[in-house]
Formats: structure tokens, sequence, C-alpha cells
């Protein structure tokens, strides 16, 4: 893309992750001003102002300047700023960072509502559960090349993994893990403290034998669940779990 | 040891404007400084002279020349009317004189030829034309009643060579006294400014929220975190006035190692002290970094034009002197100018100057109140 | 567009309360300083009338030339007086002298006057000057007389009235005319220096508006700029209105100054209006361009680029005059070229020579130098610029 290709860039919307207002303007004016980069029309102009700082939920802030804003406030504006042009295809960066339940809420809502506006969302984060809460499609980057790509069903599939089951039990005695192992399916057996985590590779209803087994045995435990993997164990599974720089 | 440590380390990041307060110091408190020695001699003040000869250097106009040249110093300046101009314009040269074409020969005819001068109208000046006209006058005189030229110009300097004895009582080293007080008179700006801005940027490093937050959250009692800041700020503040001390010791030489001296580097040492208390009253006040730049030059800055460090006190309005009574530096410059008058040193002779060091300790204690009030009242809304 | 970027830039730089402290209200402050020290110093150099003492003995009180030329020159009501005169004894003027309430006093003995001082000085020059001046003349009368009187004698004439030889020598020596003409220019007051320095610095300091208002628009500059390089706008004209919109905060910043030294401070620009509005436009230009160059040039945080800017604007300030008027005639004398690339020198110097000289040479020369420099300033900006694509930021 050149600099001077306009008819392209009046479609973009990005959205950086380091906060990029004018301290010296109130949140109106920051996105009037990037607003105004775009679209001339006054008019037009001030009812999409109002529709972002709807959709980011800042009415009661028009006049603060950022330097009064909470960080998730502030993370809001940001996007505010972003967004209010109506573009077509939006790149949001780690907008997310730092912020607070709600403020995350709200960021992740509006995002929702710019996709079902129509809207092309290209969305980076560290943050697997929001990528499960509003991501179609799903690319995973490590250090600059795509490890694996698809909807979240898809790679979950790429995980190794099928089901986790956790349990507590107070007291293990070291030939119950062996013989558990043993048992069908079974990948993985973590015994740590008074929690049992056990993984299964294949198979959706490991759990019934699990516990028909402790039965067998008399084990006594407390609490009992099973999960699905989650994006964040196929990310740890692609990537490697070695902490990095 | 580790507020002191992260004092040295913030102090390090403040090389740059200390520096450039010192070099200011040692340029401008070391300009016009070249030492002499105590003259116990009359030396009659000479004016800067220009002199543009456009008639031939002979006979009454050599004499002329020769006598101005004796009675004041004699410029040399590029021979263009705008070198010219800008000479009398920055005072250079305080007169000029145009000799005429045929000044001596119009002269002895009895023309009395008209001499064009430009004149920057100070005393300096005055004192040039007065010089010159003493001269014409006598020459006219002698022209009117003598034919010869040789015995016009013969009797003219007979006449001129009458001196009047002249006896300088005071055995006080003037010019070097004067050296002195310039350079500490200058140096009320540098000790302010270093001062002030150093301290506020210190404290505004350690007031930044994050690590105020982490002292207060620390083992280490508040109050011990407070002295500890304060007594690292005044080693900063005498380490900054020792320095000057020693640079003043170079700057103007042995007047330094007299009483004199002495009590130039005490009054220099008490004012120190007042202007550590200052930059704590301005850092307790505000914590935002790039208002200390304009506050410190304003502060620094106001107190030297104010009371009298960059221009002499006498040549100031007396609307500005009175203005300059609520300033602390106005005691301590009165107090270097006191000291160039006073020839005995006694209790007596020194009360004045005693008196205006009390009043910059006033003044000291008064910040350090009103430096405890706002910082308590801060502490609470905090 | 250029309109929409204009107006932000405006309210941005006029919210920015360091920038505006720096050159709005600092050269107020400057001003009103330069004006408390340096308003009185020009009178203070004036002769003023010096306070002295005589011993009134005997002798002085028989000299009637000593005594009338002191009378005279004490005179309350002579154009010339020299001095304040306290006729007292011996005892009262070492008084006086050591009180430092006079500069010196004189005592007549055996003919002779004697001139008893602290330190040497203009005043006590002056003292000793006038002392002798009356003995020359003393000296001067005498000889004539004597001559006038060998001349009578020669002629054969011995009833000499040498009263009237005396009275019509006094006579001569009172009435000689010194045929001087004063022809030095009324504008010398060099206070005004100053001034001139302070319209310079502001005029420099207003780079720092240029500066800061470029990087917003620039985006390995600012995070700002970041975003508006994304947008389908042209890169020229936010650029363009950002830097319209800098030069009108600054030359508002000007004018504010202009009106507060002119009509407040009583600052003497001369009187040729037209020129004095056009070089305050060409120098905050060339201030602009410098701010632009520093901008685009130095790949800083802004603190930086406006600590670079301050630093040059106050070593340029300090090279013209502004900490001491003699340090802008010592570069001028000796190493020109210095000042002829120093734009604060340009500016001073020009105001200068609106100021003190007739001609108007000098002053175009500065307004030439002053474009040349921006526009070397301003080339140095747009390759500069021209050059910058960013990749990956």
């Amino acid at each position: 893309m050149k600099p001077n290709a306009y008819d392209i860039k009046s479609k973009l919307g990005v959205i950086f992750q380091d906060v990029a207002v004018f301290e010296e303007l109130t949140v109106y004016e920051n996105i009037d001003y990037f607003c105004g980069l775009y679209i001339k029309d006054k008019n037009k102009r001030k009812q999409y102002i109002e529709e972002a700082i709807e959709l980011v939920g800042l009415e009661e802030f028009k006049k603060f300047y950022p330097k009064q804003l909470s960080g998730g406030l502030l993370r809001r504006l940001n996007i505010a700023c972003g967004i209010a042009h109506k573009p077509e295809l939006i790149f949001l960066d780690e907008p997310t960072v730092a912020v607070d339940p709600q403020s995350r809420n709200n960021i992740l809502d509006g995002i929702k509502k710019l996709r079902d506006n129509g809207a092309t969302i290209i969305y980076t984060t560290h943050y697997m559960e929001e990528v499960e809460i509003i991501c179609d499609r799903v690319i995973i980057l490590d250090k600059g090349k795509i490890l694996a790509t698809g909807t979240t069903d898809e790679l979950k599939e790429l995980a190794k993994i099928e089901e986790k089951v956790t349990l507590e039990v107070n007291v293990l005695e070291e030939k119950y893990i062996e013989q558990i192992k043993k048992l069908e399916n079974v990948d993985e057996v973590n015994y740590n403290g008074n929690i049992l985590l056990v993984t299964y590779k294949k198979g959706k209803n490991n759990l019934v034998e699990l516990i028909e087994y402790l039965k067998k045995e008399s084990i006594k435990y407390n609490k009992i669940y099973s999960e699905r993997p989650t994006l964040n164990d196929v990310f740890l599974e692609l990537t490697g779990k070695e902490l990095r720089d | 040891m580790t507020v002191f440590k992260t004092f040295l380390k913030v102090l390090n990041k403040c090389k740059a404007p200390i520096i450039m307060y010192t070099v200011i110091l040692i340029f401008f408190g070391g300009f016009n400084m070249k030492t002499s020695e105590n003259n116990p001699n009359f030396i009659a003040t000479k004016p800067d002279i220009l002199i543009i000869n456009q008639d031939e250097e002979k006979g009454i106009t050599k004499n002329l020349v020769d006598y101005i040249k004796e009675n004041s110093n004699v410029k040399e300046i590029e021979n263009d009317e705008e070198s010219i101009n800008d000479a009398l314009f920055y005072r250079d040269v305080n007169y000029i004189i145009y000799i005429p074409e045929n000044y001596r020969e119009n002269f002895l005819n009895g023309k009395n030829p008209e001499i064009e001068i430009k004149s920057t109208g100070d005393y300096q000046s005055s004192l040039a034309e007065m010089i010159i006209e003493r001269y014409i006058k006598i020459a006219n005189i002698y022209q009117k009643n003598i034919n010869s030229e040789e015995e016009i110009i013969e009797n003219i300097n007979e006449t001129l060579s009458k001196q009047t004895e002249i006896q300088i009582t005071s055995k006080l080293d003037t010019e070097n006294l004067k050296k002195a007080t310039f350079y500490y008179n200058f140096a009320n700006y540098s000790i302010l400014a270093g001062c002030v801005y150093v301290i506020c940027l210190i404290l505004s490093s350690f007031k930044e929220q994050n690590i105020s937050k982490r002292t207060i959250i620390s083992s280490m009692n508040y109050r011990k975190y407070n002295r500890y800041l304060l007594l690292s700020n005044s080693l900063f503040a005498i380490i900054l006035w020792i320095f000057y001390v020693i640079l003043s010791f170079i700057l103007v030489g042995n007047i330094m190692f007299t009483t004199h001296g002495l009590i130039y580097i005490l009054n220099s040492f008490i004012f120190t002290i007042c202007a550590v208390t200052i930059a704590f009253l301005i850092g307790n006040l505000v914590n935002n970094k790039n208002a200390i730049n304009g506050i410190v030059n304003v502060i620094a800055l106001g107190s030297s034009f104010l009371c009298g460090a960059f221009v002499p006190m006498e040549w100031l309005p007396d609307a500005v002197l009175k203005i300059a009574h609520i300033l602390p530096s106005y005691y301590f410059i009165s107090n270097n100018e006191l000291l160039t008058k006073i020839e005995n040193i006694n209790i007596e002779s020194l009360r004045p100057v005693l008196e205006n060091m009390g009043i910059i300790f006033i003044f000291t204690i008064a910040f350090i109140i009103i430096t405890n009030i706002v910082s308590r009242r801060k502490r609470k809304i905090g | 567009m250029f309109g929409h970027n204009f107006k932000y830039t405006l309210k941005t730089l006029f919210r920015n309360k360091t920038l505006i402290f720096w050159t709005f209200a600092f050269p107020i402050i400057l001003g009103t300083f330069f004006n408390m020290a340096f308003s009185n110093i020009e009178n203070s150099e004036k002769l003023e009338i010096i306070d002295i003492a005589i011993v009134n003995n005997e002798e002085f009180e028989n000299n009637k030339i000593f005594k009338e030329a002191f009378e005279n020159l004490s005179d309350e009501k002579n154009e010339n007086r020299l001095f304040n005169t306290k006729y007292v004894t011996e005892e009262q003027a070492k008084e006086l002298l050591e009180n430092d309430e006079i500069s010196g006093y004189m005592i007549l003995e055996k003919e002779e006057p004697q001139i008893i001082v602290t330190t040497s000085g203009i005043n006590e020059t002056i003292l000793k000057s006038v002392t002798e001046e009356i003995i020359q003349t003393n000296e001067i009368i005498n000889n004539i007389a004597k001559n006038e009187i060998e001349k009578e004698i020669i002629s054969q004439n011995y009833n000499i009235d040498y009263e009237k030889i005396y009275k019509n020598i006094i006579e001569m020596t009172e009435n000689q005319e010194v045929n001087i003409k004063n022809i030095s220019k009324n504008n010398l007051s060099y206070t005004m220096i100053e001034y001139y320095t302070l319209i310079a610095m502001t005029c420099l300091y207003g780079g720092i508006l240029g500066m800061v208002a470029i990087n917003q628009n620039l985006a390995n500059m600012s995070n700002n700029g970041k975003r508006i390089s994304i947008a389908p706008t042209q890169k020229v004209k936010t650029i363009l209105s950002s830097i319209s919109a800098s030069y009108i905060v600054q030359l508002i910043g000007l004018s504010l100054l202009f009106i507060y030294t002119i009509f407040i401070l009583k600052v003497d620009y001369g009187t040729n209006l037209p020129l004095i509005i056009l070089l305050g436009l060409v120098g905050s230009f060339t201030g602009l361009s410098m701010g632009l160059a520093v901008g685009v040039l130095f790949k800083t945080n802004e603190g930086i680029k406006t600590g670079i800017l301050i630093s040059i604007t106050m070593l340029g300030c300090f090279l013209s005059g502004m900490m001491g008027i003699t340090m802008k005639y010592i570069i001028d004398k000796n190493i020109p070229i210095v000042n002829k690339l120093n734009p604060a020198s340009m500016i001073t110097d020009g105001f200068y020579s609106l100021y003190y000289y007739d001609t108007l040479d000098r002053y175009f020369f500065n307004i030439a130098s002053l474009i040349i420099f921006a526009f070397i300033m301003i080339t140095i900006s747009i390759i500069s610029l021209r050059r910058q694509k960013y990749d990956s930021i």
C-alpha cells in the first residue's frame, strides 16, 4: 500500500497498543479531530462521534481531558478515536491491556457490535478467553510465523488432549496413581497437593469410568469436574511451555 | 543509606543544569575581573576617546593629539563610519573627536575652527569633554596673545603641567573588594538557581506518585525518610557552596584570605541555607516537573535582577529596591556591597552586616515553617 | 481538512501550558525584569552633582579666584553645576569623608591646593581636574598679565593700570568660546539591545511551537502521528496546516510582547512601523523553520528537542548581547561571521539598525540573511521528510 492510497486508507481503522490521543483535547474533541481526518461533512461527523461515544460508553466523560480518565476509560477513548469513522476493516492491537473487568466487557461488547454492523476486525491479543468470546477465525502467530489457523473449535482439535478431569483428593497413595495412569485413554496424571489432574487423549465420557474406579477403590474425593481443552492449552501446546523473553 | 544512594543517582541526572549554572558564574563572575595590585596612589579615571584626525599631525594639531593621548585611553577603531558608530553605541568609546582638515592653519589664524564630536552622554564622556574643553580654552587664549606657534605650544604645555596633589586616605583594597562583591553578587543567581532547580527536581522524582507510594509502604519511618531527604539535599547545597567558595579563591584571589573574605564566605553560607529552604518550599508546592524549570527561572532571575546581582544596586530605581526588600537576596547582596566600604572590622562596624544576616536567618525559619504547614496539609489530603 | 487540522492544532498548542509559558509569559516576565534592572542605568551613568567639602581656612577665604570658581560651580542656578560644596573645618571634612558623605575635600595651603579622597574614581578625578583648571587659569592670567605689563614697559608706558589689565585678561579667559559641535545621533540608548534580544528570543522560542505541531503529524515521532499517517489525508496538507497554526500562535505571542514592551516598558523600536512588523514576521518565520528542522532531524522525544531548541536560542541570545550587551559588540567586531550565522543576532541587529541608523542597508542585509537561513532550514526539513517511508515503526 502506498502512502497516497487514500481510497484504501479511508476504509481502515487502527487502534494502537499505546494510547494515541491529544492530552490537550477533551474526549469529544479528540474523537472529532481523528474522525475529521476521514469525514468532512460536519453533521455526519457529529452523528458518528455520538455513536462512537455511545459504543464505548463514554457519554458522561465527553468534556473530560485524557489526564482525568482512568486506564480503562482511556483505552475506550483510544478505541473510539480509531473507529468513529466507521471503517470496514479494523485493526485492534491488544486494546484491553491493563484494563478493569467492566471496561474490558464494554470493549468486547463494542467489538461484537462493530462486527454485527458489518466490519471486519483483526484483533491481536494474548488473552485466549477473549479470543474464545469474540473471534470467528483465529491465527496463532509465533515469532512472525503462522502456527495455526481456523475457527476456535478447529484449533482446539489441534490440542493433543481431549478432556481434563480435576478432582480434590485429600490422601492418595502412590499405587493408585499408577493404576489411574493405566486406565483407558489416560495421557497424564498429576497429583499436586490435594489436586488430582487427569488428562485424556481421546474419548468423550472418560469421567464415568474414573468415578467408577474411585468408587471401586473407595477413594474419597470432594469435588470433581471435567473440562474441554481451552485455547490456552492449544497455545501452550503449539508454542511450548517454557518461559520466553 | 538507600535514600542517599538514590539521591546520588538522581543528582547524577541533574549534572547538566549544575554545570550550566557554574559556567555562567565563572563566565560572568570572572568577567571584568583582571586582577590588579592594590595601588596606594591616585589613578585618574581616563575616558575612552577616539580621535579622527583629518589634519596633518604637525605642530598644534599634534600637540592636541598628544594631550588627549596622555589624558585618556585612545582607542583604535577601523576608520569607517559604521564601525565608529557601533563603537559609540556599545560604549567601546565614550567620546569621538573629529579634528577637521586645516585645523592647524585655521587655529593659528584665529578662526577658532569648529571641532565635531560624538558623545555617549555618560559621565565618562562628560569628563572627556572637560579635558578637551580645557585644552582648547587655554590654547585659544595663548593664540590671541602670542604669535609664534612654538611659543604657544610651549606655553600651553607649561600651563597644563600644573597639577594638583591628591591624597588617598583609605587603606582598603577597594578594587579587589569590588571584585569579590561582583563575584558573590553573581553567585546569588547560581546558588539560588542551582539549589532550587536541583532540589526541586530531586524532590519531584522522590514524590512521583509510584515512588512515593512505595516509600510510604516501606518499613522506613516517614519522618526519618524526610530527615534523610533534607540531609542529603543540604549536603548537596553545601558541596555546591564549597565549590563556589573555592572558585572565588581562584577568581578573586588574595582578598578572600582576609577577614573581609571570611565575612563574604559566611554571608554566602547563610544565604545558601536559606536557598535550600526556599527550594524545599517550592519542591513541596510544585509537583509538575515541567513547571519547575519555569519557576526556577522566574525566581532566580527575578531575585537577581530586582536585588542588584547583575546590575549594581546603586543603579536600580528606588521603587525596585523597595520591592526587593521582601526578598532574602536583597540582604545577601546588601552585605556584599557593605563589605567594600567597611574599613575596620569590629562589632560596631559590622552591625549592619550582622543585622542583614539575621534577616536572612528569619527568612530561613519562615520558609521552614511554611513548608511544614504546606506538607502537613498535603499529606492529609494524600 | 486544512481548516479542521488548523483549528485543532491551535487548540492543542494554546492548551499546552508549558509551551505557552515559555513562548508567551516568559519573555514578558524577563522583559519586566530587564525594565526593573536597566531602566535607571543610563541615567545613573550621567554625571551627577558631586558632594565635596572645602576647608574654609583663612587662605581660602582670601583667595578670590578659588572662592569664586567653586562658588560658581556649586551654584544651583548654574546649568553646568558640578558640585554640592560644604564649607567646613578640616576636622569636619575628615569626618564627612569617613562617613562617605563626600567624595573628597580640598584644602588650600601655601597657595597649593591639596585634595584628599578615599579612592580613585570618576568623581575624584573630576574634583582633581577642576582644581587643576583653576590653578592653570590662574597661571594663564599671571603669564599674560606679565606679558602685557612687559609690553607696556617696552613701549615706555610707565603709568600702568594693573587693575584694568587683570580685568581684561580675566574677562578674556571667561569669555572663551569653545567651538565644539555635537553630531552624535539621538538614539544612543544601548539598553534597548536587551529588549531586541528578548524579541529575538521570542521569535526563536516560537520554533518550539512549530516543532511540537509537526511532531503531532509524524508517525515516527508520536503515537498521534501514527494515527494521522493512516488517515486518508495528504501529508503535505496536514503538515502545512499545522505549521500555519503554530506560526499564528507564535505571532500572537510576539504581538503581545511588542504591545507590552512598547506601551508599558516604553521600548523604542525606531519609527518605521512597517519594517518593524516585517522584521517580526521574518524573525518568527526563521524561528519556525529552525523548530521544524529540529523536529524532523532529531529522532528523540519532545523534551530533548525542546531542550535543543532552548539551548540554541539561549546561546544565540547570549552571543547577541542578552546577558551583557558588550558581548554582541565583541563578536561583531572580532568574529563577525559568528553573528552573521546566528539568527538571534540577525534579528537583534535588524532592530538595532532600525533604531540607530538612518540608512536601511544594514536592516535589509539582516532581513535577507534571515530569509536565507529559514530557506536552508526548510530545505533540510523537506529533504528529511521526503526520505521518511516507514516500513515498520
